[in-house]
């Protein structure tokens, strides 16, 4: 009864959050459009990066540059001829071969140095970018970027970036939900839970990590595509580091490993964020006041998050919604604890006495 | 020496960590159908030579034929995927899924669809998806888990736990079912329930290698044993011939009479 009840909700839910959607583009001011499009774009980048931190356990402190090789291949392609829809779809399609290429020897790194392996990926990128400037612009960047069109349909207005960044971004999260839901994301959760269980099961655990790290790099490399027709210009300083560790809070805040975390992160950081900029500029403040109180900011809510919500706050969302229904736990027939089950496991009481009884 | 075509046939596996010769030139062979038993003292060598066929570790010499492939030096998604399924001694579950998610893992051996196929759930990927539901549930029905499914695995009790293991590896339809221990930490009632459980795997006519510390459990069971003692098989044969077995007594023995000492 109450699971149908749930159901009703969730279909409520969703039907009421498309409305918004579809609504929100004709209320909003320009200003405001581009924040929204902007929380579409994070949220596609996000839901990749979720997948790979919530399912693979694997951080990645490079997404912003798996964004900004996606979007330096639409502005190059597009402005060398290629029809600007072509280089929006060769966006993530580039982006995902080189992680590939990246991810095999990357990915041979675990946990902390993986990490720190992701970052540096994104500082070569940094590095990389302006140096090759007869591709990219150099540090000043590309502009005159071409407006992209879907065959008669022009897309230029930032309602019309609004519309289709949000059609994308369903997208996404329909393609991130199914995986989560079937062979491929039963098998990555295994890995995350246990590596030597998984493989025993028959995961090719190596092979799977590598393809979800490619899935991700697609998800950022199709935000970055359509950031840069929507923006115009490209250049360097839109991929910072910083970007890449506010994907990271976003999956944290919305719930590491679900589906609608990554709109719910997305969404709120990107706001805080915005609020933060319009807080800390002004004729008579210095000029890093914005840049420094983000960060401070995003540490007080990363560590409020890991201390009060691990699961994140969709995670904390759906235990309150669970609540009043049984707990899914068993009973001990046998009497004992969880304690001693744990303590069972681990260790190997010597029985060689039972067996001189026997012989 | 085993004939050619045996189910499962080691020869002359070696596997040394540092000085210690763990697994010393271990040579057997298990039909098709039997219920084999791996006994041994503790450091026997039990839980690397288990190892050693689940493809967690690799011999330093010698050969592991499965049915008609050299495994020897696969890795173990690869040996899953030719049939043998293994159970930890330490279990081994995915925490955070439910019993019935668990199980359908297993199905990953015997499945295909992949994550383009996922992402769009095209038809195979429905098709393997209710198969894989349908064998998992079938698996828990075995096992007696099937009124859990919807539980955390982590949730269960130890003897439960490694009830859904034995679950899980049987999702994966396999030809050989490696059971490490499955009897340590169980209280009476868990082991009564694991015995009938083998029993009825075994009816079933699947292979299956037990290795077990308790001897009174594995006599039971299996139909015929191999003893492991330092390394090396030192008897094998049927359970009454183990028990009368000099070589046995002695190496047994002689572990209670040291245990005693220190």
């Amino acid at each position: 009864m109450s699971s149908r009840l749930n159901r009703r909700m969730t279909t409520f839910a969703v039907v009421a959050a498309g409305l918004i959607t579809l609504a929100l583009p004709l209320l909003l001011s320009s200003t405001n459009i581009e924040i929204y499009v902007t929380i579409g774009l994070y949220t596609i980048v996000v839901a990749g990066l979720s997948l790979l931190m919530g399912f693979a356990g694997q951080v990645s402190l490079g997404q912003a540059a798996f964004y900004g090789i996606g979007s330096y291949t639409a502005a190059i392609m597009s402005l060398h001829g290629w029809s600007p829809l072509v280089a929006l779809v060769a966006a993530p399609i580039a982006t995902a071969f080189l992680a590939f290429l990246i991810g095999i020897p990357l990915l041979r790194l675990k946990g902390h140095a993986l990490a720190f392996g992701t970052l540096a990926v994104q500082l070569i990128f940094l590095a990389v970018i302006p140096q090759a400037a007869s591709w990219t612009g150099g540090s000043i960047g590309l502009s005159a970027i071409p407006s992209l069109r879907i065959g008669p349909l022009a897309i230029s207005s930032g309602r019309d970036y609004a519309y289709l960044v949000w059609v994308v971004v369903v997208a996404t999260l329909f393609i991130a939900r199914n995986i989560t839901r079937s062979r491929p994301g039963r098998g990555l959760r295994a890995m995350a839970a246990s590596v030597s269980g998984a493989s025993a099961t028959g995961v090719e655990v190596e092979r799977y990590k590598l393809k979800d790290f490619t899935l991700s790099a697609a998800f950022a490399g199709i935000a970055g595509g359509i950031y840069v027709f929507f923006i115009g210009y490209i250049s360097p300083d839109a991929f910072p580091v910083v970007l890449s560790i506010e994907f990271v809070i976003m999956v944290v805040v919305g719930g590491i490993g679900t589906v609608a975390g990554a709109l719910v992160g997305a969404a709120l950081i990107t706001v805080i964020s915005q609020v933060l900029i319009s807080l800390g500029t002004g004729p008579s403040l210095p000029a890093q006041l914005p840049t420094v109180l983000s960060l401070g900011v995003y540490a007080v809510i990363l560590i409020l998050i890991l201390r009060l919500l691990p699961s994140g706050l969709v995670g904390a969302f759906n235990r309150l919604l669970k609540k009043g229904q049984p707990a899914p736990t068993v009973p001990h027939f046998v009497g004992g604890s969880v304690l001693e089950v744990r303590s069972a496991k681990d260790t190997e009481e010597p029985n060689e006495l039972t067996l001189v009884d026997e012989v | 020496m085993a004939e050619v075509g045996e189910f499962l046939e080691a020869r002359d596996l070696t596997r040394s960590f540092g000085g210690v010769h763990a697994v010393n030139s271990v040579s057997f062979s298990i039909a098709e159908g039997e219920l084999h038993g791996l006994i041994g003292p503790n450091g026997a060598g039990k839980s690397t030579l288990f190892h050693l066929i689940s493809g967690h570790f690799y011999p330093d010499r010698g050969s592991l034929v499965f049915d008609g492939h050299r495994v020897e030096n696969k890795s173990p998604a690869a040996r899953a995927k030719l049939g043998i399924s293994i159970t930890f001694q330490a279990v081994h579950l995915f925490d955070g899924m439910t019993v019935l998610e668990n199980v359908m893992v297993g199905g990953h051996t015997w499945t295909k669809h992949e994550w383009i196929e996922a992402s769009f759930r095209l038809p195979r990927c429905r098709r393997e998806e209710q198969n894989i539901m349908e064998k998992a549930m079938w698996a828990l029905t075995m096992v007696g888990l099937e009124q859990y499914k919807d539980h955390l695995a982590e949730s269960l009790p130890l003897g439960r736990q490694r009830a859904l293991q034995i679950a899980r590896a049987l999702c994966g339809m396999p030809k050989l079912l490696l059971l490490d221990e499955p009897a340590s930490g169980l209280r009476g009632d868990e082991r009564r329930e694991l015995l009938s459980l083998l029993e009825k795997m075994h009816e079933n006519a699947l292979t299956m290698i037990l290795i077990e510390h308790d001897v009174d459990f594995v006599t039971k069971v299996a139909e015929r044993i191999s003893v492991l003692d330092q390394g090396q098989v030192i008897a094998e044969g049927t359970p009454d011939e183990i028990r009368d077995d000099p070589a046995v007594i002695s190496a047994y023995l002689g572990t209670a009479i040291s245990h005693e000492v220190s």
